[in-house]
């Protein structure tokens, strides 16, 4: 444990899979207490008992399928037919869009590749500043996380059910606790891009016909978060199974009734879709077998004991929680960061009397800051990548929506109600 | 050589899309099977969470083809090349090692459910859904393996590009 | 070190942590037993998988999880096998032995059978008989082939689902019925979703403690009999505990207003008659051996001849 956690560390920073790296440590942990290593295959293996995470392939597919049609160009024109009108529109517009995309996409980048490209000129032309729009679609990039069926909030879910539990932890509450912080997010950032100042005040007026077309364009879309949602809550079918009608549904949509998606370019999304599935599998895979290894010498019970001798009150646990994991956002990606970090946090947590769905959107809300703050956050790349800015530009821009956001992240830790009032 | 990597690569990428397919017809027949006949198949269910495995696995297995993996990069980009040459050479060693040790001892694994003739569902034999573990992580471990070298050999080549080996 | 599914804090597992207290105390420090509550080591095949690699040596199953390793260990869960509890005493007095060597046989010693409860029809629909029943959704735990192959002679075709999708699953829609022991409807939550309970006992539920077999023989035969001495104690305190709590949790659900239904003579007398056929359908595909049936049909015959 001793020189190995170092050597660890410090092979994750320079480009090793991290699965090599969580799956080294849970070899020598093993190792050490005499266990047979080949636990670590029973513990990989334990991802063939989880009926839930039949959601992740099915979903990820089905927002690959989305990003390669032109499914963002319809939903961009809907929403601004529909908000358009308002104060601030096309800003709010972007939001609103950003946020549904990337809840059915995943939070993968391919919100800012795909709307960005149709947001950030039609946002200039409206008059907005550079740095405005260049932060509003770098930040917009994950705001759709806490909205299911977001990947993210699925997988906290499974990894949240490994760990012992007073009462049963479902993906559909997680879902439920996500829509008033989601929204709280959505509604400052509105309010921000309403007092922005423009250089035109041309402001779009609301008309019908261009409203009934776009609704009439996006006809096959439109039933997607009505099938998910209304599939999940009206008893039609479980999470697992809403995900498996998405990708069938899409399937079929995007290709052989809207072919935009010819039929030879499938092998190539379903070969992407599935390299990010599989990189997210191996590292939950072996991140069971490492928290197998800290169960088995009850590491959580006594990181729970530390803890509590030197944090008296919920407040301070949940003010380090906060910087802490902000922290974790910056450095790691989410996936990796859900399944090594909340077997840990959610035992000592809960010693805290934090309710369990509660820490899961506290987290989520924290790592979808993560995602663009410097140094490393994902979407500041994948912005500089696609807009050719430095990524210098990209950290300046994005302060004032990181500091609105983080309001927001705030708002949401301390006010549990906000979370668990739609499933109490 | 290469003719035997484009089979291995053609296989892969044949078993994904059929899993897949597969995956989304079992789960949605099962869907239509239960909202019209109150009834479903009683494999169909565990089938669907061995083939996640499946999926996921053969899904990292394509990944290594261009150590596609999720990885932190803080240090990597200040260094020079000979140290990332060294550097990388590294990680390439280290992944293919702790990957064949993974593959190793799933082979166990998976040879004392052979042996003992342990049975998942439906009267199917563990091994043959097991199996997938040290497959793929045996041909991760290759590929790293291969990885490394490629990275290695640029300290007997003078050529400038530090790619990935496939591309 | 063993692993169950009880989470921290049960009745079940403070049972057992005083045993282990004992068995510690008696033996010097020699035999220590560590338990890992609320599945953490995953589900029941995860945990015989660690059983078989060594990581763990024991774990704590319902009957029907450990049919895979003998099959006749689910021998009380036959539908509608005992009338009262009374017969339930009788037969697990003259068949618990037997039972215990059938498992040590395939590798495992049993250190206690205990008391599950009664398995009644839960339905968050109107149901007073079979056809009712029949029309509804109604959940198998996943991989429970007797109860699977029982329900499909009652003429009901079941859903399979594992035991964390049921509360969703009622809450959603997905199912309308359920088959429990009164302790799992409240310690679940199930009894918040239902509204119409059939008063019939149809599965009598057990629960076991089984430790590896080569586990348990490195340690000293002199330890081992303070093991499986403290334990059956512990067990007997369980099956009172769980005898009370069961007859407590039914009331309890009386008094929650969920309806009782007791079917006529009539229904009863066809619920028998298909149960009976059901255990024959059981013994024909090999899920119960015809043996053991017998020997436990016999048991109850001498009980009835003497009472009545
Ligand atoms: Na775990
Ligand atoms: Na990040």
């Amino acid at each position: 444990m001793s020189i190995t956690t170092p050597l660890l560390l410090l092979l994750a920073i320079i480009r090793t899979p991290l699965f090599a790296i969580i799956a080294a440590g849970a070899m020598l942990g093993f190792y050490a207490e005499e266990i047979d290593l080949s636990v670590i295959a029973i513990e990989i293996y334990r991802l063939a008992e989880m009926p839930v995470l039949l959601a992740i392939p099915l979903f990820t597919f089905a927002g690959y399928l989305l990003g390669e049609s032109k499914a963002s160009i319809r939903l961009v024109n809907l929403t601004n037919s529909l908000l358009g009108w308002m104060p601030g529109g096309l800003a709010i517009v972007a939001i609103v869009a950003c946020a549904l995309f990337t809840a059915f996409t995943g939070a993968s980048g391919v919100t800012i590749v795909a709307l960005g490209a149709l947001l950030y000129p039609a946002l200039k032309e409206a008059g907005y500043r550079e740095n405005f729009n260049l932060g509003l679609i770098t930040s917009s990039g994950s705001l759709g996380l806490l909205f299911a069926p977001s990947l993210p909030l699925i997988l906290y879910a499974v990894v949240a059910q490994q760990i012992s539990l007073d009462q049963p932890l479902g993906i559909d509450q997680l879902f439920l606790a996500g829509i008033f912080p989601g929204l709280l997010m959505l509604f400052m950032l509105s309010i921000w891009s309403m007092a922005q100042p423009r250089n035109t005040q041309a402001r779009s007026q609301f008309n019908f016909p261009d409203a009934w077309r776009a609704i009439k364009a996006a006809a096959w879309e439109i039933p997607l978060p009505i099938f998910v949602l209304g599939g999940i809550y009206g008893g039609f079918f479980a999470v697992s199974e809403a995900a498996a009608v998405t990708a069938l549904y899409v399937l079929i949509i995007e290709v052989f009734v809207l072919r935009e998606i010819p039929i030879k370019k499938l092998p190539t999304i379903v070969r992407e879709s599935m390299m990010l599935v599989g990189g997210i599998m191996i590292i939950l895979g072996v991140s069971l077998a490492s928290t197998n290894y800290l169960i088995d010498t009850e590491v959580p019970t006594r990181l729970f004991e530390f803890i509590q001798q030197h944090i008296d009150d919920k407040l301070t646990f949940l003010i380090l929680l906060n910087i802490f994991l902000l922290l974790l956002g910056m450095m790691l990606d989410i996936f990796s960061a859900l399944v090594i970090i909340v077997p840990i946090i959610l035992p000592v947590a809960m010693g805290y009397g934090i309710h369990p769905v509660h820490l899961g959107i506290i987290f989520l809300a924290n790592m979808q800051l993560g995602y663009f703050t410097p140094p490393v956050g994902m979407n500041l790349f994948i912005a500089s990548y696609r807009f050719n800015k430095p990524v210098m530009t990209l950290y300046k821009a994005t302060i004032p929506f990181f500091f609105i956001l983080l309001i927001a992240v705030l708002i949401i830790t301390y006010w549990p109600a906000l979370s668990l009032a739609l499933i109490q | 050589m290469s003719r035997l990597i484009k089979t291995i690569h053609l296989f892969e990428d044949t078993l994904l899309v059929l899993l897949l397919t597969s995956m989304i017809v079992l789960a949605t027949s099962q869907i239509f099977m239960r909202n019209f006949f109150d009834s479903g198949l009683v494999w169909v269910d565990p089938l669907l969470r061995v083939m996640v495995l499946w999926l996921g696995l053969l899904g990292a297995t394509i990944a290594s083809r261009h150590n596609k993996h999720i990885h932190i990069d803080l240090l990597t980009r200040f260094f020079n090349k000979p140290v990332q040459l060294a550097t990388q050479t590294i990680v390439g060693l280290f992944t293919a090692i702790v990957s064949g040790l993974i593959a190793w001892h799933g082979a166990r694994w998976v040879l004392m459910d052979y042996q003992d003739d342990i049975k998942a569902f439906s009267g199917l034999p563990s091994w043959v859904l097991e199996i997938i573990i040290p497959l793929a992580f045996g041909l991760i471990s290759i590929r790293y393996f291969l990885y490394a070298l490629h990275w290695c050999s640029y300290f007997f080549k003078d050529s400038p590009h530090c790619e990935d080996p496939d591309s | 070190k063993i692993a169950t599914a009880a989470p921290d804090g049960t009745t079940w597992m403070k049972e057992m942590q005083k045993g282990a207290k004992n068995i510690e105390a008696q033996t010097q420090g020699r035999v220590k037993l560590k338990f890992y509550p609320g599945g953490v080591m995953g589900n029941d095949k995860s945990v015989h998988r660690k059983i078989r690699a060594g990581q763990l040596h024991g774990g704590a199953f319902t009957a029907g999880s450990l049919a895979h390793i003998y099959q006749d260990i689910q021998i009380y869960s036959l539908p509608m096998l005992f009338k009262s509890f009374d017969e339930v005493d009788y037969v697990r007095s003259k068949m618990d032995m037997k039972l215990k060597q059938g498992m040590k046989d395939k590798g495992y010693v049993l250190l206690g059978i205990s008391e599950g409860g009664f398995a009644r029809i839960l339905s968050n629909t109107a149901v007073h008989n079979l056809a009712e029943i029949r029309a509804t959704k109604t959940w198998v735990p996943e991989g429970d082939a007797l109860v699977q192959e029982s329900f499909n002679t009652l003429g009901i075709s079941p859903i399979s689902l594992p035991l964390s999708d049921v509360f969703t699953g009622l809450q959603t829609g997905l199912l309308d019925t359920i088959s429990a022991n009164p302790t799992a409807v409240i310690a679940f939550q199930w009894h918040t979703k239902v509204s119409h309970l059939i008063d019939v006992p149809l599965i009598y539920i057990t629960g076991t403690l089984a430790i590896g077999k080569k586990v348990f023989d490195k340690i000293s035969k002199p330890d081992q009999v303070i093991v499986k001495k403290e334990m059956g104690n512990v067990f007997k305190i369980l099956d009172k505990l769980n005898r009370t709590d069961n007859k407590k949790a039914h009331q309890a659900l009386q008094n929650q207003g969920i309806k009782f239904v007791v079917p006529d003579n009539e229904e009863i007398v066809l619920w028998e008659s298909l149960a009976e056929k059901a255990t024959a359908n059981l013994i024909n595909k090999g899920i119960v051996s015809r043996t053991m049936v017998d020997e436990v049909m016999q048991h109850l015959q001498d009980y009835r001849s003497t009472v009545h």
